[in-house]
This record gives C-alpha cells, sequence and structure tokens, in this order.
C-alpha cells in the first residue's frame, strides 16, 4: 500500500463555507504540510479526516481502512493533536494516562513517561493549570504514546511562544527520521512546515490548490527583481503579486522553469535577479490570485 | 466499552445531595414504615436521580468537552451511546429494585403490595424512557439546548404523577384512585414493562443513528 492515507473529492457543505473536492494522498513515511490563510478549511478537513464531522460526500481511507468498519483500529493507529487541546480540566497528568491508556490496544506507559519526563510537565498538577504550551505538550505526548503510524496535527503550534514552537518543530524533526511514522500537519505558520515537510499542499477558500512536494514546488516558484523593461515580451504578465517601483520591480511566478530561458540575457546583465521564494510568498500570491 | 461505563459512572455519582437525599430517606423509611406517600415519593425521587444524574454527567462533559475527546479515542458511537443507555438502565434497575425489596419487605396487605409494586415498575419505565429520550435530544442538539426543555420535561413528568398518583400522596383528592386501584388488579400493567422495555431498546438504536449522524463528534 504505497499511501497510508487517501481521501478523495470530500465534500463538506455549512451555510456560507463549503469545503470542496479535496483530495489527499499521504506517502507512508512522509511528513505533508497543509498551509492555508484563516478559514481556508484546514481545521474542517483535518476533522473530516479524523471522522469527527460527517462529510457531505467523498471517500477517506487511511491504512487500507474505512470509518464504517474499522473506526477502531483507525484510530488505535492515529495520533492526533488539535488547534484545541481537550482534557478532563480538574484531572491530573497520571489520571489523564489511567484514562486515556485503557482505550488504546498498544499503549506504551514507558513512552509516556519519557515524554512527561522530557517535557518536564508536573504528573500531579491539575491540568485546568496547565499553560497552553504545557496542554500542547501533554497532547503530543498522549497523541504518540500508542505508537502510531500516523500522527495527524492540526495547527500544533499555533498560538505558541517560540520556544515551546521550536521544542515541538524539534520534536517533529527527531520524528521524521522515524520513517515507519506518516505525519499530515496543517499550519497557518509557513516557517514552520518549511522546516519539517517533504510535501506541501495549499488550501484557499475551501478548495486544495496546489499539492506537490517541497523541493519540486520550491523549484517552481520564483521571485523576478528586474529592472523597468528589462524583461523579455509577455513574461511580466505571467507574474503574481508584481510590484512596480522607481527603479526596479519585481513579482512572483510558478513558471520559472518554462521562463528560465528567456530570462538568461537580463540575468546576464544584472538587470534581472531571480531569488527563492518563502512559502509564505506562494501562500499570498494564491490568495490574491483568487 | 466498560471503561466508558466506569468512568461515566463516577460523573453519575457527582449528584452527590440528591443521592444522599434519597438514601436517607430510603433508610429511613426501611427502618421505619411501608406507608404509601413515602413510597410514591420514593417514587418521584428515583426519577429525579436518574434525570439528575444524567444532566450532571453531561453538564461535566459538556464542561470538558467529553465528546471531543472520545472522538480523538478509539472509541465508536455505538460504543458511547451503549455506555451511557447501560448507565441508565443501571440506575433505573438499581433504584427501582431498591424501591420494590423496601416495599416486598415491609408491606403487610397483598392489595397495597401489588398496586405498589405496578407503581415501583412503571416508574421504573418512566424513568428509562426519560433517559433515553434525553440521550437522543442531547445527541441531536447538544447538551445546552437540551437543558432549556429540561424543565418543561420534568414538569410533564411531575404532572403524570400527579394525575396517576396524587391521591395517595394528597389523600381526599380523589382524582382517579378507583381507576388505579382497578388498572392495578388487571394486571395488563405487566405488559407494560417488557413494552417499556423494547421501546427502550428502540430508542437505543434511534439514539445510535442520531450519534452517527450528528454533525460534532
Amino acid at each position: 500500500m504505497k499511501y497510508i492515507l487517501e481521501a478523495n473529492n470530500l465534500r463538506k457543505e455549512y451555510q456560507g463555507f463549503t469545503l470542496d473536492n479535496i483530495s489527499i494522498k499521504l506517502v507512508r513515511g512522509t511528513i505533508t504540510g497543509l498551509i492555508g490563510p484563516n478559514g481556508a478549511g484546514k481545521t474542517t478537513t483535518i476533522k473530516l479526516i479524523m471522522n469527527m464531522i460527517k462529510k457531505n460526500s467523498g471517500d477517506i481511507s487511511i491504512f487500507g481502512l474505512n470509518y464504517k468498519n474499522d473506526e477502531k483500529e483507525m484510530k488505535n493507529r492515529i495520533g492526533y493533536v488539535g488547534e484545541e487541546q481537550y482534557f478532563y480540566q480538574n484531572k491530573t497528568i497520571k489520571w489523564t494516562e489511567k484514562f486515556v491508556s485503557g482505550f488504546y490496544n498498544n499503549w506504551d506507559s514507558d513512552i509516556f513517561s519519557a515524554f512527561i519526563e522530557k517535557f518536564q510537565l508536573p504528573a500531579n498538577k491539575k491540568i485546568k493549570n496547565f499553560s497552553k504550551g504545557m496542554k500542547v505538550k501533554l497532547s503530543f505526548a498522549v497523541a504518540l504514546s500508542h505508537n502510531p503510524e500516523l500522527l495527524i496535527l492540526d495547527e500544533p503550534t499555533s498560538g505558541l511562544d517560540p520556544i515551546i514552537r521550536r521544542e515541538i518543530l524539534d520534536l517533529l524533526l527527531e520524528l521524521k527520521q522515524k520513517e515507519e511514522l506518516s505525519v499530515f500537519v496543517s499550519s497557518h505558520i509557513t516557517d514552520d512546515l518549511f522546516r519539517i515537510s517533504d510535501h506541501i499542499s495549499y488550501m484557499v477558500n475551501g478548495k486544495i490548490i496546489i499539492s506537490e512536494v517541497k523541493d519540486e514546488l520550491l523549484a517552481r516558484w520564483k521571485k523576478i527583481n528586474y529592472k523597468p523593461d528589462s524583461l523579455p515580451e509577455g513574461i511580466e504578465k505571467k507574474l503574481m503579486n508584481v510590484e512596480k517601483q522607481l527603479f526596479g520591480s519585481s513579482g512572483i511566478t510558478d513558471k520559472y522553469q518554462e521562463m528560465a530561458g528567456s530570462l538568461i540575457t537580463g540575468i546576464k546583465q544584472g538587470d534581472i535577479k531571480v531569488e527563492n521564494v518563502g512559502l509564505d510568498d506562494i501562500l499570498i500570491s494564491l490568495v490574491n490570485g483568487e | 466499552m466498560w471503561k466508558l461505563i466506569r468512568v461515566q459512572s463516577l460523573n453519575y455519582l457527582r449528584y452527590l445531595i440528591p443521592l444522599g437525599i434519597f438514601l436517607i430517606f430510603y433508610f429511613r423509611e426501611f427502618y421505619q414504615g411501608g406507608k404509601l406517600p413515602v413510597f410514591v415519593f420514593l417514587c418521584f425521587w428515583a426519577f429525579l436521580l436518574v434525570s439528575g444524574s444524567l444532566t450532571t454527567s453531561e453538564s461535566y462533559e459538556e464542561k470538558n468537552n467529553g465528546y471531543e475527546i472520545l472522538g480523538i479515542l478509539p472509541v465508536t458511537n455505538k460504543e458511547i451511546v451503549s455506555s451511557k443507555f447501560i448507565l441508565v438502565l443501571g440506575t433505573v434497575m438499581l433504584v427501582t429494585g431498591l424501591n420494590i425489596f423496601l416495599l416486598i419487605l415491609r408491606t403487610k396487605s397483598p392489595e397495597k403490595l401489588n398496586m405498589m409494586i405496578m407503581i415501583g415498575l412503571l416508574w421504573g419505565v418512566v424513568c428509562l424512557l426519560y433517559g433515553a429520550q434525553m440521550y437522543i435530544g442531547i445527541f441531536k442538539f447538544g447538551y445546552n439546548r437540551m437543558t432549556k426543555y429540561f424543565w418543561f420535561f420534568f414538569l410533564i413528568i411531575l404532572v403524570l404523577l400527579i394525575f396517576f398518583l396524587g391521591d395517595f400522596i394528597f389523600p381526599g383528592l380523589n382524582i382517579n384512585k378507583q381507576a388505579v386501584i382497578k388498572f392495578a388488579d388487571s394486571r395488563i400493567w405487566l405488559f407494560l414493562v417488557p413494552a417499556g422495555g423494547v421501546l427502550y431498546c428502540y430508542l437505543y438504536k434511534i439514539a445510535v443513528r442520531v450519534k452517527e449522524t450528528s454533525e460534532e463528534v
């Protein structure tokens, strides 16, 4: 089985918003990042994948199984960290472990204890007194202690300070080394996804617009800085987010490989400069292009 | 599923004050009496205990986003619904059983005993069906919307209680005492208990369907 997660033509209708024709394929052992602005439909997509909301149409297959027949087995093999961390607030980590572990077939208390120690979480303090960062760490500890094959993360670093964000990203990079774990992670913090993802999907207004291997995506998208009238004819029209200034302009293209040949002269003369773009530049271009 | 039942039964025990009052009256009655009005009161209290425990438990789940927590865990909707229904059934059987045990132990008159067993069992059925419809409502509309209707259902039960048993609670009212005694003698009510059980199973199936198709986890 090539894909650990396969979603085809998912549709979810809300009043005023529709998630339409969403297809996702997640290759085993890879990290896929889902990027999109707030309200694009990332959380809805993840909740559909987790079977936490009901789809209007489409199919979801995880590990080759479907929710209708195999929900328990699927969730036994999935680790999930949501944007909001839900725990029984008056309980401690000890109680939470006792509660959660009873549901999983392959819960490993040693792994859980190791994470609690690594994250320096107080085992006997009530969860209602935890900070957001502590709750996120606890969520990761819970999500990873039953040896999941697929980790689904919905904006895991949103609202965290840079230190905890870095800790979480380091953890994800560490997990990336274990090739048996696949990760599907949504975020609007593009820097985070740039660091960890192998594959990137862009979602805007309830649709996935791009889904591509990160390196290929970044090779295709470039920022062109050019002096006035230095671009060959027709090229400027193909640029997005064009910013014209007195001594030079810039624009972004997703067809750099096609136009590279025609830009060589200008590049040699120093009238045109080509820069790599960040994932957020692409996001802004896509949002503006919609 | 037993794990779920165990955790949720602890939530049921949060309803401590009414549980305490029920037990105080129960033991007071156990040692002192066997009088019908007190028994009717115990039945009414059994309803309060079932409905209150259910509401307290769901309020706790709502406060802690319990259904969201379960939505992440390897638990099916069917198991969630089953655990709730088993818990309601268990609570009703326990309080009804206690009431009837008390009656058999304390009541000397066979006529009175027959009628009181009928009251106890049918009241148990009412509690059971009340619990089932509350859960269907909670799964369909959510706890917060359902609590708005709680007092409405409570009033209906109260009116039913006074209509059928008012004569026994307040002697002299004379609403329909003879009709109730006649109905108890007819033994038709014996069919109402299994019928209530069948209806409860049917409502369970509806609840599973509602939970599986409801928008939220």
